[in-house]
């Protein structure tokens, strides 16, 4: 793998403690190190390579809004009610990118907001919220019904 | 195969990560996909396993039904170690059919005598830790073969309700198949003999932790010789031998735990235990009678040794035990499971000293007793607030239904004691419970929710539960697909909506339609789901805009289902209360008419007039006066009969309460409010008018006045004559009005 120099900029690492990132649609943002060491890609990064953290870091899986709605989270140390002006859209994408990050904290926040959003709701919601293409034959969809039957018969009273 | 969820990338290892001013990175960035379009075939498989781990098994099954390769997760071993079949009907073919899927379970938690006997049908091999309750009926020969065929069984809990049918066989069968033993904890057992014991001490040598708990008698003699033993419990057993325990016990040379909570133990058995025992550090003895009598008994001078009873400040105890007698507030568990100790000690006694507290503190809340007033003010209520913080499921169960049930004084009057209940509140109690609530996890649903109904009958609890969000997790709750967290679901938002101020709220967080929906879901079988859920709506109904949405949620076809085909009285009630509550609001919404119109409500509530029970009464006759204000619906009153059984409830309840007496009298003057007044002509004419009038009390004159013409002046009786008189100068009636009419 090969290193990246920048002898010429390292003299800034001193003084801005930030990192360049560069989204998927090429914005480059400066984001607090604090922040930035949340991303396990990128800290894993940084700390191997002693990097310059004036070159931006790409980021190709990440958008400028989501990695915004990242920050703001973070910020926020993971506050529910920023969190519940989430669109399903902006949810769906901080789930992918805190796990292309590696965001521990992140994911397992993000995680439970959507499993809350996925409780009691029908299949059909749950293949449309995640664009899920249902491949069951009819036959497969009727295996699955006697299997999963279990959890929808009650006990009965005593 | 169309899609395919891709593994996650090995990034974790350092060499390989991104790295800037790479060309083919830069490339790969410019054939992204289109902005905002999210490619979910990059979403990893631990990711989505991440997503199954965090909701209930029925949610699991509906993501495990979208699509081939989300099924496959959804059967993958993580989320297969652990099952709790205790809300699932359970049986030899559910069993069968979840058997691929549990080789490598390893914790079942199960309910009852005939899911114990599906459980050998699972075929879970490597099954270590198996915990079944109300197995009253569980026999001997089960048990047998359960342990025959799960030979890798380190722990097996019984209880807390009695296995009345357990003998010695069965723990003798236990030693004999399960070598790996360590946990072995048994409620309600009446006969543990030697024979038993020695098996065990024999053929499980890493057997550490016993509980023959609330049995009737136990060898104790036999349990002296059970070296390998570290934790015991004897809790609320009878006729122990209190010399012969404290001649052999205290040479139980692992000994570190103690529990003889609510017996009879006296000062000298506990003080030979704690003076003789080598390694013993912590003796359990709540709720020791014979003991708490002794006030001249004290504990202090064992030095490093515990003695917890309901005399000794439990708290600073425990945190002399945990961190040397640094001051620590009541978060001692929690405290202590964050802190970094090393004492393995500790480590066990921890868990042990929870699962045993919170079960003394729930049988003695579950079975109230005089004197214990200052013990549940100034240490219990804070000690169940800390068990709930556990990180064993059971014990945070337990210690909420623990908090629901000490702080009720009386059931029937639905009455709680309020220092106990803001006293639960000002620890931070509702937070905690809310918490739980929350929790995927239905035994803790429907335990949380227990208690946060039971504390939100007082006023001050029910506002902070609303301002903590518990009104939108209640109403979350009362959709569940799980009878038990939906009924205690619905009681809270039951209690919760006897505040005007919470009304809306429930209205705002679905509850309405969550109500009605329930009541649909468990029509035919949930007395105590349906009258929960009818109560609530009928304090809802009482609200003008909530009357509306009850309406629109479909309320009054399911109350008036309620009202024509529950036998059971307590949903009669509130069926009728929600239908009068829902008829009260006049001509500001058409409820009224609503209710007239649904086929069978009327004659429903007619018939509910007959009831026995003095609450179905009034609410019914309460109900139909409400309902009177309607024209068509005077009618169809009268048309089903209900003159006469108003008459004949007025008739009878002369000596009920004035509510039931003020209802029907009410619906009775209700339906003299006629243009035609053909209904009341028709009993007028075939009644003694004056016992009509006696049985109505003050309505009579507003009856009179809407009747005068349809009776003839000459059968009026002297003494029906001064009893007009009499009613006419109360009311300031001139007579030549009635007589104008």
């Amino acid at each position: 793998m090969q290193k990246t120099e920048g002898e010429e900029s390292k003299a800034e690492n001193e003084e801005v403690k930030q990192v360049t990132l560069m989204t998927s649609d090429g914005v480059k943002m400066k984001v607090e190190i604090s922040i930035v060491y949340e991303m396990e890609i990128v800290r894993s990064f940084i700390e191997v390579n002693d990097a310059d953290h004036s070159v931006p870091f790409p980021l190709p899986n990440v958008s400028s809004h989501t990695l915004d709605l990242i920050i703001e989270l973070v910020k926020n140390e993971y506050d529910d009610e920023f969190m519940k002006t989430f669109s399903h859209d902006e949810l769906k994408e901080v789930l992918v990118a805190a796990n292309y990050l590696n965001m521990k904290t992140l994911l397992d926040f993000i995680a439970t907001a959507i499993a809350n959003l996925l409780e009691k709701k029908s299949v059909e919601f749950i293949r449309n919220f995640f664009n899920i293409v249902n491949d069951f034959t009819p036959e497969e969809e009727a295996e699955i019904r006697k299997t999963n039957e279990w959890v929808f018969q009650d006990l009965d009273e005593d | 195969m169309n899609r395919r969820v891709r593994r996650k990338v090995a990034r974790k290892s350092k060499g390989n990560v991104v790295q800037s001013s790479f060309p083919e990175v830069l490339d790969e960035i410019l054939h992204l996909e289109p902005q905002g379009v999210v490619d979910w075939n990059c979403l990893p498989d631990d990711t989505v396993i991440q997503l199954f781990s965090c909701l209930s098994y029925r949610d699991r099954a509906s993501l495990s039904s979208t699509c081939k390769t989300w099924r496959s997760l959804g059967s993958s071993p993580c989320l297969w170690t652990s099952l709790d079949l205790r809300s699932h009907k359970f049986d030899a073919c559910m069993a069968s059919s979840l058997a691929p899927r549990c080789v490598h379970l390893q914790k079942l938690r199960f309910r009852g005598a005939e899911s114990a006997d599906a459980i050998i049908h699972l075929r879970a091999k490597n099954l270590r830790e198996l915990s079944g309750d109300y197995c009253r009926k569980l026999t001997d020969a089960t048990l047998s073969v359960i342990v025959a065929r799960h030979d890798s069984l380190e722990s097996l809990q019984l209880g807390p309700d009695s296995c009345e049918r357990i003998s010695s066989d069965a723990i003798r069968a236990i030693a004999h198949c399960c070598p790996n033993l360590n946990k072995l904890r048994l409620s309600g057992i009446r006969d543990v003999n030697a024979d038993a014991i020695n098996a065990l001490a024999k053929h499980c040598p890493k057997l550490f932790d016993i509980g023959f708990i609330d049995c009737l008698n136990v060898d104790e003699a036999a349990l002296g010789n059970v070296l390998s033993v570290r934790f015991l419990s004897v809790a609320g057993t009878s006729s122990m031998k209190w010399s012969v325990v404290s001649h052999l016990w205290h040479k139980l040379p692992n000994l570190i735990g103690l529990d003889v909570s609510r017996t009879d133990i006296g000062p000298s058995a506990v003080f030979r235990m704690l003076s003789l025992s080598q390694n013993l550090r912590v003796l359990i003895a709540l709720n020791c009678s014979i003991l708490e009598e002794d006030t001249s008994f004290s504990a202090n001078k064992y030095k490093n040794k515990l003695l917890v009873s309901l005399r000794t400040d439990i708290f600073k105890g425990l945190a002399s035990l945990f961190f040397g007698n640094t001051k620590k507030g009541k978060n001692m568990f929690l405290d202590w499971r964050t802190s970094k100790n090393n004492d393995k000690d500790l480590n066990e006694i921890i868990p042990w000293l929870e699962w045993m507290l919170s079960h003394t503190l729930l049988s003695s809340a579950e079975s109230p007793q005089q004197g214990l007033d200052n013990f549940w003010v100034e240490q219990g209520g804070a000690l169940l607030l800390s068990l709930m913080q556990s990180s064993q499921e059971d014990v945070q169960e337990r210690a909420a239904t623990g908090l629901a049930t000490f702080v009720v004084i009386d059931d029937e009057n639905a009455s709680i004691d309020c220092g106990r209940a803001e006293a639960v509140m000002r620890d931070g109690g509702i937070r905690l419970l809310l918490g739980l609530a929350k929790s995927w996890r239905e035994g803790l649903q429907s335990e949380a929710a227990k208690a946060i109904a039971n504390l939100s009958v007082n006023a001050n609890v029910a506002k902070a539960v609303a301002e903590e969000g518990g009104i939108e997790i209640l109403a979350g709750l009362a959709r569940s697909m799980n009878k038990l967290v939906a009924e205690e679901a619905a009681g809270g938002l039951w209690n919760l909506s006897v505040g005007e101020e919470h009304k809306g709220a429930i209205a705002e967080a679905g509850g309405i339609q969550a109500l009605v929906d329930l009541i649909f879901k468990w029509s035919s079988s949930g007395d105590g789901v349906l009258e929960r859920a009818a109560g609530a709506l009928a304090n809802l109904a009482a609200d003008d805009k909530c009357s509306t949405e009850v309406a629109l949620a479909g309320g009054v076809h399911a109350l008036v289902m309620l009202a024509r085909n529950c036998k059971f009285e307590g949903v009669q009630e509130q069926a009728a209360r929600a239908l009068a509550n829902l008829a009260a609001h006049g001509d500001s919404n058409s409820n009224n008419a609503a209710v007239g119109q649904e086929a069978g409500a009327l004659e429903a509530l007619v018939q509910l007039t007959h009831s026995p029970h003095d609450g179905v009464r009034q609410e019914a006759a309460g109900a139909l006066w409400n309902l009177s204000f309607d024209d068509r619906n005077r009618e169809a009153i009268a048309a089903s009969g209900g003159v006469q059984a108003l008459v004949a409830l007025a008739q009878a309840c002369a000596n009920a309460s004035p509510g039931l007496q003020e209802r029907a009298a009410g619906a009775l003057w209700g339906l003299s409010v006629s243009e035609t007044n053909r209904y009341l002509e028709e009993f007028i004419k075939c009644h003694d008018p004056l016992d009509i009038l006696r049985a109505v009390g003050d309505f009579a004159v507003w009856i009179l006045f809407e009747c005068w013409h349809l009776i003839e002046i000459d059968t009026i009786s002297c003494e029906m004559e001064m009893l007009i008189q009499l009613l006419l100068r109360e009311e300031r009636i001139e007579l030549t009005n009635l007589f104008r009419k």
